[in-house]
Parts: C-alpha cells; sequence; structure tokens
C-alpha cells in the first residue's frame, strides 16, 4: 500500500508537468485547430532559458546566493517573459499568415518551427547538444524530504510542483472563467468567425492564448529541469509529445481534459514502470503512443471532448 | 462502314498515309499479349536503368559521390511511395519510418541468419513464408476474436466493453504477477498462445531449411544471387505492407492532425518494440548483412516504384483514391468504397517504402532502431511537401534537391540544419503548394488521354490489316 501511494505521489508529480505542457497544446488546438508542434521545444526553450539566466545571473556555485527564492524568482521569471515572448513571435511570424490556407500547411510549419529550435539549440554558440546539468539546488532544498508518513516519501521538489501546478491552473481558471478575454477566448474558441463578428479582436485573443500556453510551458519545462537536472536541446521532444497524448486523452480543445489527462497519463505512466518490472521500464516511452492508439480507436474525442458532428 | 478515308475526311487523300508500325497485329490475341506488347518502354526502360547502374558501379567514381548518389536513390523511393499516401490520398502520415524499419529488419534477419553471403534464396523464402503463415494465424485469431464481439455485442451492446475490460484487467495482472515471480501462472493463456505461435515458427524454418539449402544450390549459381535479393525485397516489401495495413485500417476515421500524430505514434511503437526485442538485436540492431545493393539494385527500384505509383494514379482506381481526398462523403455517395481506397494508397505505399528500408539494410550492412525514427519520417514528408502533393516528378525534384542541399551546405556545417528548417518555414509561407504545385514535369502526350487531344503514338488496335 505505501508503495502505491508513493507511485501516486510520482505519478501525480510528473503528470502535473505533462498537464501544464498540456493546456498549451488544447488552448491553441481550441482556438486556432492547429497542433503546434513545437510546443515542446517552448518547454526546452524554458529550462535552457532558465539555465542560461541563472548563470548569467551568476547564481551557479549556488552557495553564493544570498537570497535563494528571490534568484529562484528572478530566474523564473526570465524564463517565462522570454518564452512569452517566443510564442508571440512564433505565431505572429510562422502561423497567422497561414491561417486562411489549407491546415496543412500550417502544420508541417509547426514542424518547421519544432526543428528550428531544436537545431538552433544545439548550436554551440547558443547551447551546443551536449546535456548540461541543472542547478536543482536553486530551489533551496530541492531535494530534501518534506515528510514521511509511514513508507511514502514526499520529497519537496515533488510538493514544490504539486503546489505550483495547483496554483497556476487556479489562476487559469480564474482568467479563463473569470475575466473578459477569458470570456473571448472561450467565444473564440467555440466558434471564430462569429467571435469575430461580435467584435472581439480574434488576432489578439489568438496572440494571447500563446503566450499563455508558452508561459505555462516554460513553468513546466522550469519544474522538470529541477526534476531531473539536466538540460539538452533534444529535452522537449518525448515530454512534448506525451503531453499531446495528455491533450488528446483528455479531450483536445478542453482545458480540464489536458488536466486530467495530463495526471492520468503521468499516473498510468509511472504505474507501468513500478508495477511491471524490468519490461516495463523498457516500455515506459511506448506506454503514451498505446495510450493514444487506444484513446484514438475507441473514443477519439477524449474524456472531456465534445464529439463534433460532420456536415455535409 | 465509310468505304474510303475521302468519305469521312475530305483532304484524306492529302494526307500522308497513316505510319503502319512494323508490329505484328495482335487485336485478335489476348489481352495479356497486348498489355506486354503496349508497356514496351517499362522494360526497355527498366534494362537500360539497370545497364546504366551497372556502367556506374565500374565506372568507380569517388565514393564521396556515390553515396550521394545511393542517398538520392533511397530518398527517390521513399518519397514517390509517401506521394501516394500524403499527395493522392490526402492521408498525411508522419509514420512512414517504421515501415522502412519493418522492412528493413524484415529483409535483414534471413539475411543474416539464412543466407550469409546471399546464396540461399530458398531458405529465404521459407523463412518469409513461415513468417506469412504466423502472421496469417495471429491474424485469424484477432479476426476470431473480433467476431465473437460483434456476436455478444448482438446480445447486448455494452457486453463486449465489459468483457474486454475484465479480459484486459486479466491480462494486466498477469503481466505483473509474471514479472514478479520466475514460474509464470497457470491461466497465462495468451502467453502460451504466443509461445505455440513462436513454436510454429521455429518448427518451420527449422525443419525446412536444410532441404531449402540443399535445393538452392541446384539453382544456376549465376542467378542465385540475384534470386535471393528479389525474394529478400519481396519479403521486406510484404512486410512492410502487412504494417500498412495494420496502420491503416484503425486510423481510416482520422483526419488531419489526428493522423498525422496517430501515425506518428504507430511508427514509434514499431520502432519501440524492435527496439525491445531481442531477436532483432534490441538497441544495437542486427550487424553482418551482406552488401548486396548496387546502382543497378537501387535505381531499378526507384523506376519501378515510380511506375507503380504513376499507373496507380492516373489510372481509375487513383482517380477514386484522389476522389476519396477531395471529398470523402461526395466520394462514398457516388459508390467508391472509401475504406478500400485509402488502405490501398496505405498498404503500397508502405511496400514500397519497405523495398526502400530492405535496399537500405542491404548497403548500410547494418540496422539500428534509430535510424529509423522521427527524424527521418519528417525529412520524407519535407521531400513530398517541397515538391508539391500530388506530383510524383515532384517527389522526385524535390528528393533530389533535398538530398544535395544538406551535403551542399555541409562547408556551414554547424548552421545547416537550422538553414534547413528556416527554408522549410519559408517555403510553406512564400510557396505552400510546393515547387511543381501539384502538377508533373513529363511533357503531356505521356500521361494517359485526359484532353480531347489525339493520341499520336499508333495503338495497336487500331492498324488495320
Amino acid at each position: 500500500m505505501a508503495e502505491f501511494l508513493q507511485q501516486l505521489i510520482n505519478g501525480l508529480s510528473i503528470g502535473s508537468i505533462y498537464a501544464l505542457i498540456a493546456v498549451g497544446y488544447t488552448m491553441v488546438y481550441g482556438v486556432l485547430q492547429l497542433i503546434n508542434f513545437a510546443h515542446g521545444d517552448i518547454f526546452m526553450v524554458g529550462a535552457m532559458v532558465a539555465l542560461v539566466a541563472a548563470r548569467t545571473f551568476g547564481f551557479i556555485p549556488v552557495e553564493n546566493v544570498s537570497h535563494p527564492w528571490l534568484a529562484l524568482a528572478a530566474v523564473t521569471a526570465v524564463s517565462l517573459l522570454v518564452c512569452g515572448g517566443l510564442g508571440f513571435a512564433v505565431e505572429r511570424l510562422a502561423y497567422r499568415p497561414l491561417r486562411d490556407k489549407p491546415r496543412i500547411n500550417s502544420l508541417i510549419t509547426a514542424i518547421g518551427v519544432s526543428l528550428l529550435l531544436e537545431y538552433g539549440g544545439q548550436h554551440k554558440k547558443v547551447f551546443g547538444p551536449t546535456p548540461q546539468p541543472f542547478p536543482a539546488d536553486l530551489v533551496p532544498g530541492a531535494s530534501t524530504q518534506l515528510f514521511a508518513i509511514g513508507g511514502v516519501v514526499v520529497s519537496q521538489i515533488d510538493a514544490i510542483v504539486l503546489v505550483v501546478t495547483l496554483f497556476l491552473m487556479l489562476t487559469l481558471s480564474y482568467i479563463v472563467l473569470r475575466t473578459r478575454t477569458g470570456l473571448a477566448l472561450r467565444a473564440v474558441s467555440h466558434r471564430f468567425d462569429t467571435a469575430a463578428l461580435m467584435g472581439i479582436n480574434t488576432d489578439r485573443i489568438i496572440s494571447f492564448t500563446f503566450v499563455l500556453g508558452s508561459t505555462l510551458a516554460a513553468m513546466a519545462g522550469l519544474l522538470y529541469a529541477v526534476k531531473y537536472p539536466s538540460v539538452n536541446p533534444l529535452m522537449g521532444l518525448l515530454p512534448g509529445v506525451k503531453a499531446f497524448v495528455a491533450a488528446v486523452l483528455g479531450g483536445i480543445g478542453s482545458i480540464t481534459g489536458a488536466v486530467v489527462g495530463g495526471l492520468v497519463l503521468g499516473l498510468v505512466e509511472v504505474m507501468v514502470v513500478g508495477y511491471m518490472g524490468p519490461s516495463g521500464s523498457q516500455y515506459k516511452d511506448g506506454i503514451a503512443f498505446v495510450v493514444l492508439i487506444a484513446i484514438l480507436l475507441v473514443k477519439p474525442s477524449g474524456l472531456f471532448g465534445r464529439n463534433a458532428i460532420e456536415k455535409v | 462502314m465509310p468505304s474510303k478515308k475521302s468519305d469521312i475526311l475530305p483532304h484524306a487523300d492529302a494526307l500522308p498515309p497513316a505510319p503502319l508500325p512494323a508490329l505484328p497485329v495482335l487485336s485478335d490475341k489476348s489481352g495479356w499479349g497486348q498489355a506486354l506488347l503496349a508497356n514496351w518502354s517499362i522494360p526497355v526502360v527498366l534494362l537500360l536503368v539497370v545497364a546504366i547502374g551497372y556502367l556506374l558501379e565500374k565506372a568507380n567514381i569517388k565514393s564521396y559521390y556515390q553515396r550521394i548518389l545511393i542517398l538520392i536513390g533511397f530518398n527517390i523511393i521513399l518519397a514517390v511511395s509517401l506521394q501516394l499516401i500524403n499527395g493522392f490520398s490526402g492521408q498525411f502520415s508522419l509514420g512512414h519510418a517504421g515501415f522502412m524499419a519493418v522492412g528493413a529488419y524484415a529483409a535483414a534477419y534471413p539475411a543474416i541468419s539464412y543466407s550469409a553471403r546471399l546464396t540461399n534464396p530458398l531458405g529465404v523464402l521459407l523463412y518469409l513464408v513461415s513468417v506469412l503463415l504466423v502472421i496469417g494465424i495471429a491474424a485469424g485469431a484477432l479476426w476470431g476474436i473480433l467476431f465473437l464481439i460483434r456476436r455478444t455485442r448482438l446480445a447486448h451492446p455494452a457486453l463486449p466493453g465489459i468483457l474486454l475490460l475484465m479480459l484486459a484487467a486479466w491480462l494486466l495482472v498477469d503481466w505483473a504477477a509474471t514479472a514478479r515471480s520466475d514460474t509464470p501462472p497457470w491461466w497465462a493463456v495468451w502467453s502460451r498462445g504466443v509461445a505455440a505461435l513462436r513454436g510454429l515458427f521455429g518448427w518451420l524454418t527449422s525443419h525446412g531449411q536444410p532441404g531449402a539449402r540443399t535445393l538452392s544450390l541446384k539453382i544456376p549459381e549465376i542467378i542465385r544471387q540475384p534470386l535471393c535479393m528479389l525474394v529478400l525485397l519481396a519479403g521486406g516489401g510484404c512486410s512492410a505492407a502487412v504494417a500498412g495495413l495494420v496502420v491503416g485500417l484503425p486510423t481510416l476515421r482520422l483526419r488531419g492532425d489526428y493522423l498525422a500524430i496517430a501515425t506518428l505514434g504507430l511508427a514509434e511503437i514499431i520502432r519501440i518494440a524492435i527496439q525491445n526485442s531481442e531477436p532483432l538485436g534490441g538497441a544495437l540492431g542486427l550487424t553482418g548483412i551482406p552488401k548486396a545493393t548496387t546502382f543497378a539494385w537501387l535505381y531499378g527500384a526507384a523506376f519501378l516504384t515510380t511506375i507503380a505509383v504513376w499507373r496507380l494514379a492516373y489510372s481509375p482506381r487513383g482517380r477514386a483514391i484522389v476522389a476519396v481526398r477531395d471529398n470523402e462523403i461526395a466520394a462514398a455517395s457516388v459508390g467508391i468504397d472509401t475504406t478500400r481506397h485509402k488502405v490501398l494508397a496505405f498498404t503500397i505505399g508502405a511496400f514500397f517504402a519497405g523495398i526502400a528500408g530492405a535496399l537500405y539494410a542491404l548497403h548500410e550492412r547494418s540496422v539500428t532502431p534509430s535510424s529509423f525514427g522521427v527524424q527521418r519520417s519528417i525529412e520524407i514528408v519535407v521531400m513530398v511537401t517541397l515538391g508539391g502533393l500530388g506530383s510524383i516528378s515532384g517527389a522526385i525534384l524535390a528528393a533530389v534537391v533535398l538530398t544535395i542541399l544538406p551535403e551542399a551546405l555541409r562547408p556551414i556545417e554547424a548552421y545547416r540544419m537550422i538553414i534547413y528548417s528556416l527554408l522549410l518555414i519559408g517555403m510553406m509561407l512564400v510557396r505552400p503548394q510546393g515547387l511543381l504545385g501539384g502538377r508533373e514535369l513529363w511533357p503531356r502526350r505521356w500521361r494517359p488521354n485526359r484532353s480531347p487531344q489525339p493520341v499520336d503514338r499508333p495503338r495497336v488496335t487500331e492498324v488495320t490489316r
């Protein structure tokens, strides 16, 4: 039982990170019906910028830092700002000109942007292809154990991940449900042209969606880098695809679905690895794809998705 | 019947007499003979391509240029086969590398295990037939399960779902229990089934191989190796075609983005499955494959791929495929079987990708699962899109350009892939319809006669005695 609870905590922890990225995928799909392949790479940029910022500010020998929480806040702020700006720029330069063209063009452009970010990161002037360690101690006491009940150990980083995700989700739901911009966002994702007719500046809302999604992805990148302290330009591939699977699992277009899907996928992954012995860990990365195929075969609209009726 | 030509055409006497080809009259012979003779250009050009390939091989070009030519050959086959799936059938597939992987391993394994120097064609054939038999039995079992599901659904709609969930729970618990102890539980029916299939396969190959080997020695030596190559290529292609079937059937009702991700997922599942299977070498792959791909084989295969896809795409069946792409509901209402045509595109595209994979394995002498990842699929998709969706000559052109381009950019190695991706984005922004915009390069009169213009090649049936 204790092991099950331990796996539960682990699963929720990694699931929260997937949920943060999945929300970005799902919001962009909701407004634009575009799968933003570059989203996983924005996650990677978030982690990379955090590392570079920590280096530039001189935080890396962590003992030199006098106010650790302030340093962490500074690094986080830089990372979020840069990724938000990046998301805005990508939308403006790469996706907006293709909005009225066939969807396949945007899909290929998204692949192009993804490749650009990956190979740009691998260039030695930017980052270089080798993984570099991330100072997990930037988060004070990250690897220490927060508390232990019975045999269940909850480390500080898991707690931080869960708390931060909860906070961000609450903020997001406040923005989406209680503000006018959120209302406009929901309107645009429901029916694009009617929203434009109602006087909503759709361009601005779409930019806002991208910035919001990218910010969440950056936060996810930072948390992932603290949890698994290594940063490399290709680290966004696998979590990106898994987060996409989570978004599809929950119903792409639905924010609640993305969160639930992320948590479920994290739990499934950890449970399979934990309980299936050596063969399970080999198939860890394949589980997400199997879940994807299963959900696309059984219920393509996902858990919370709306079933679109095809009109002739 | 008009008595003289001048009755129908007033100026007929002034026209030069129609050139009589020096061919025998076949209008009253069988349709096969007619078809063969009407298509005589295909074997002739094929022989020409093979001859040029043979000469190129002997010409001893610098190995750097040789490598580029080989890569162009692979990319042509892959791009043209993907054009059938992505362009003509409109199913955006990001999983082409998976089919290539299946073909590569399906050719590599028998080449290593049963025919070390490609001198045992019958052994390879026996192996592939055994694989086919085992897959057939497994597919039959699957069909049986689906049949039972359909029957139980007649009893109550929710019944199959409940039974499947129970079965899945049972299998998961069984797998977990197996992972924790050494003795398999007595109710592990499914693992027994898999073990039985494995046993059957082992029995078939081990009992037949010695006989196949001695029989192979009876085949004249000069055709032993080409025959073995042919069997390997066909086997690779057919395995990949089966994979295409497996990928194409479940993804039928998916569209656009979903289909892209689903094919990506399935290709990754194939790759991970290969990576985790010990008989196929695991993550290190298979090594020691004899090197048998020459320019002749490669470009001959590329030529045949182009001809096959061309003939399919610009035929009534191809028109049906394009109709399904353009408007599936309208096509279905006209009576076109959408399922059959979509699956056909996938299967045939996968077949040629498998041939490319087999040639790749026989050239590189070793195959690893990592060389068939998402990156390769995306490279081929970029080629197809750059050339223009729906254009075979565009795919070939783009394959050539996009093979030479990274090599031409090698001096600025560090910026090479960045320029590549910027090129991709720029191309989508500036000319999204691709280089040829869906049109073909070849002169019009070689295409099937769609316009009212007369064909100026004399058709055999019109020759009068």
